[in-house]
């Protein structure tokens, strides 16, 4: 080969040292990335509400929970809203004190996910986001 | 102006026709060494531009002119939409995106295969070759599951509109600067993999492309940061990165990119890493279509994502199939790629570079671990869940602090071999510079050991670069010569890769310098009736006033905010809570007192009847450096583009190393 014969009585290895050196490198950013991932808040389990209702509270890790708003179910006072979310099967209620995103409605239409704790009965949520379905749709009329 | 939306479709159906052209002929081309072969597909690849060009025309007419037949303007248009965002339309859906995609490909490809001569005809036919295959994907896209041009039955009197959050100045820019960034790396992805194909290995695919990848690298970085600037002004939760998996998807192309960047040099000076510059493009390119990839399949959930899923199935067999052809191409050519020289000591410039490329890529695989993590679990264990911020951040902030301590190291260590003796006596000044910031802002008062340990390497890496600068500009610094501004002047525009380079890193620095003052947020929720107050840090909000106005738009709420600080009064903020007639959605929008200490940002979250208004106010300090940060790399970027002519194809390999290119043709 033309490029070798160029090179030729220099074999090109890499040295141990840094062979050494890169695996413990590599190693350590492994290391820190499964570190990572077992902290508190790095991943989040998400639920539909009847699985967050059938496995109980979650008083220790936040988790997020996703369904649709029960129309008519919402109610503000102040800076906190409550409002009930369900999956078609349960309903559960959300209470937060964060603000409700721009897209958010007391409508079956809008579909919410909420990140907080479950204490068995309600869902304290630190953060609703909401997901704007079909209502971009054109007017016909 | 009349609608020119009948003319879409034939458009795009003649660009596919000439892109399976530019293919074949680039590929005979190319197999054949047939240089009049290689010049009729650089024709047929302009004939493609050229028609996707035609196609936009179309789309853009319709635009805007309210041509509400097609499906498309009916959905991301509407009349009251202000003229300016009509084009910002074009980019507002997932067809129109893809258009906008393969106008940049197909134009990009055209003006880079220009030149050609006999010496590189195999070059930039395979090349060729490999853009027109690229286009054909995104042409076919185009033509079926994902037609912009698709007509409705029933015409609608008024389209649904664009999405309020979009219509932003900075909305106008950022989404076509990512693309730009995306696409421009095909560019050098094309080239790498057309001197795999033709044994052109050494150099001069990296020469002929060096303009082409910093210039998308530059594209990104800037449509990133506006990114961030957009979320910033528009979203109003008061941060400007939040590792949403479409942020992720743009950020981690720029990874590699930036590992790539570097690594090219060692390549240059000491033409080493050559299988590693190859699989470096090949992975950004990858992410950089696995990007548009997340944004357009409605794979994961986010604020970004179109959720309409039929391209999907099209991306992952194409993502796929690239990836594997081009890690096949790769060892293939594996034993061509050994390098010409070896490392000789651990303490040099290209370990530097080495553990530079290491922390980047662990960098871009880390966020690309936590982005489709959440769809590993799922298909492994049908457990749902998602990755957040604690992750990336957790992960981010040790890796970004040791990329900052080697920005301000590596150029100062010399190629080859050092001697520790001689580092440590360049590297004292800049040590004694972070440490005793360090010391000063302790006693100061700032305990976090993140937040010290990140000021103190920014300024150790801050006086490193100066140093360089200073040491630089010394030569011209004699008695009757030049006066300390012009010499530093001097010193950037004579070399402009070298410096222009150091200024990037400036830039890179002062971000790090903002990013870290999030650590220091501060955030208050209040309710205010008209006449009220609150404090947040020093500062006191009294809300004066509600004012109320109707647009054809919009319905607008403004409250006026008097902001004083020991007790004089020192700014008046307007934030508002609109509501928007086509989305029949609120938005609200933000006001920001911007300081280099730090913001003062507030927004209304929700108006009672009465005028009782919620208020969300936030302290960011040092968010302006950020920003700041940005124009000072965007200056840095200018002198690197600047720094020299158009490299013609094979030219740099007739100076370098005549004999290996008698030899590779």
């Amino acid at each position: 080969m033309d490029e070798q014969l160029e090179t030729s009585g220099r074999r090109n290895r890499t040295s141990p040292k840094f062979l050494w050196g890169g695996a413990v490198i590599f190693l350590a950013l492994v290391a820190m990335v499964f570190w990572a991932m077992g902290r508190t808040g790095s991943t989040a389990y998400f639920l539909k509400t009847s699985e967050l209702a059938s496995s109980g509270p979650s008083a220790e890790e936040p988790i997020r929970v996703n369904g649709n708003v029960v129309e008519g179910s919402v109610v503000q006072d102040g800076l906190a809203s409550t409002f009930d979310i369900t999956d078609g099967q349960t309903a559960i209620t959300v209470t937060t004190d964060r603000p409700l995103p721009d897209s958010f409605r007391d409508d079956a239409q809008t579909e919410i996910v909420a990140l907080g704790v479950y204490d068995g009965h309600s869902f304290a949520a630190t953060e609703v986001l909401a997901k704007c379905p079909s209502k971009f749709k054109a007017k016909t009329s | 102006m009349i609608s020119l939306a009948g003319l879409g479709r034939p458009s795009l159906l003649a660009a596919l026709v000439l892109a399976f052209a530019a293919l074949v002929l680039h590929g005979l081309g190319a197999l054949r060494s047939r240089k009049d072969l290689t010049e009729a597909g650089i024709r047929a690849t302009i004939g493609t531009a050229v028609f996707v060009g035609i196609a936009v025309v179309s789309l853009v007419s319709a635009l805007y002119v309210h041509d509400f037949s097609l499906d498309y303007v009916a959905r991301y248009s509407s009349r009251s939409l202000p003229g300016p965002y009509t084009i910002t339309a074009l980019w507002g859906g997932m067809e129109g995106s893809l258009l906008f995609w393969a106008l940049l490909l197909t134009t990009f490809s055209a003006v880079a295969l220009r030149r050609v001569d006999a010496r590189t005809t195999r070059l930039v036919g395979w090349a060729g070759a490999v853009l027109a295959g690229i286009a054909l994907f995104f042409l076919a896209l185009l033509v079926m599951p994902a037609n912009p041009f698709t007509r409705l039955a029933d015409v609608p009197v008024d389209g649904a509109g664009l999405n309020p959050l979009l219509q932003s100045p900075g909305m106008v820019i950022h989404p076509p600067l990512l693309y730009t960034g995306f696409v421009g790396f095909s560019i050098p992805f094309a080239f790498a993999m057309a001197a795999l194909f033709s044994g052109h290995l050494d150099d001069s695919w990296l020469k002929a492309t060096r303009r082409w990848t910093l210039f998308a690298w530059s594209a990104l970085s800037i449509g990133i940061v506006l990114g961030g600037a957009w979320a910033y002004t528009e979203l109003g939760w008061g941060g400007y990165w939040a590792w949403d998996p479409v942020e992720n998807a743009s950020f981690m192309p720029w990874l590699t990119a930036t590992a790539f960047l570097h690594s090219v040099v060692i390549q240059e000076k000491r033409r080493m890493f050559k299988v590693w510059n190859v699989v470096l493009i090949l992975l950004t390119y990858v992410l950089a279509v696995f990007g548009t990839f997340l944004t357009r399949s409605g794979i994961l959930s986010s604020i970004h994502t179109f959720t309409e899923g039929s391209t999907g199935k099209w991306f992952l067999p194409f993502l796929g199939g690239m990836l594997l052809g081009s890690l096949g191409v790769v060892a293939a050519r594996y034993e061509k790629l050994r390098s010409d020289n070896r490392f000789d000591s651990l303490l040099s410039r290209e370990s530097a570079f080495l553990l530079n490329n290491v922390l980047f890529v662990a960098a871009a695989l880390t966020v690309l671990w936590g982005t489709i993590y959440p769809i590993v679990a799922e298909a492994t264990s049908g457990v749902r869940l998602t990755v957040g911020p604690p992750f990336f951040n957790s992960v981010f902030i040790p890796v970004g602090l040791a990329i900052v301590c080697l920005t301000g190291i590596g150029p100062l260590i010399s190629w080859r071999r050092m001697s520790s003796g001689s580092l440590t006596r360049i590297v004292r000044v800049p040590l004694l510079a972070g440490a005793s910031i360090a010391i000063a802002l302790a006693i100061a008062g700032v305990r976090s050991t993140g937040a010290l340990l990140a000021f103190s390497l920014c300024t150790f890496t801050a006086t490193a670069i100066g140093s360089e600068f200073v040491r630089g500009s010394s030569v011209y610094r004699g008695p009757g010569q030049l006066s300390w501004p012009a010499a530093l002047l001097k010193t950037l525009l004579r070399n402009r890769r070298r410096y222009g380079g150091y200024v990037v890193h400036l830039g890179v620095i002062l971000i790090v310098i903002g990013l870290s003052g999030s650590a220091f947020s501060s955030e208050r929720q209040e309710l205010l009736s008209i006449g009220e107050s609150t404090t947040i840090g020093d500062y006191t909000l009294t809300y004066e006033t509600l004012r109320q106005d109707e647009t054809d738009e919009k319905q607008i709420n403004e409250a006026t905010l008097i902001v004083s600080r020991g007790g004089e009064e020192i700014a008046t903020m307007r934030p508002q809570r609109n509501f928007h007639f086509a989305q029949e959605q609120p938005q609200s929008e933000v006001a920001i007192r911007t300081t280099p200490v730090e913001d003062l940002y507030v927004v209304i979250t929700s108006f009672d009847q009465d005028g009782t208004a919620a208020v969300r106010a936030f302290i960011n300090p040092l968010t302006w450096w950020i920003w700041a940060g940005a124009a000072v790399m965007l200056v840095g970027m200018g002198v690197l583009l600047s720094s020299e002519k158009p490299v013609e194809v094979g030219a740099p390999a007739r100076k370098r190393a005549p004999e290996k290119v008698a030899v590779t043709q």
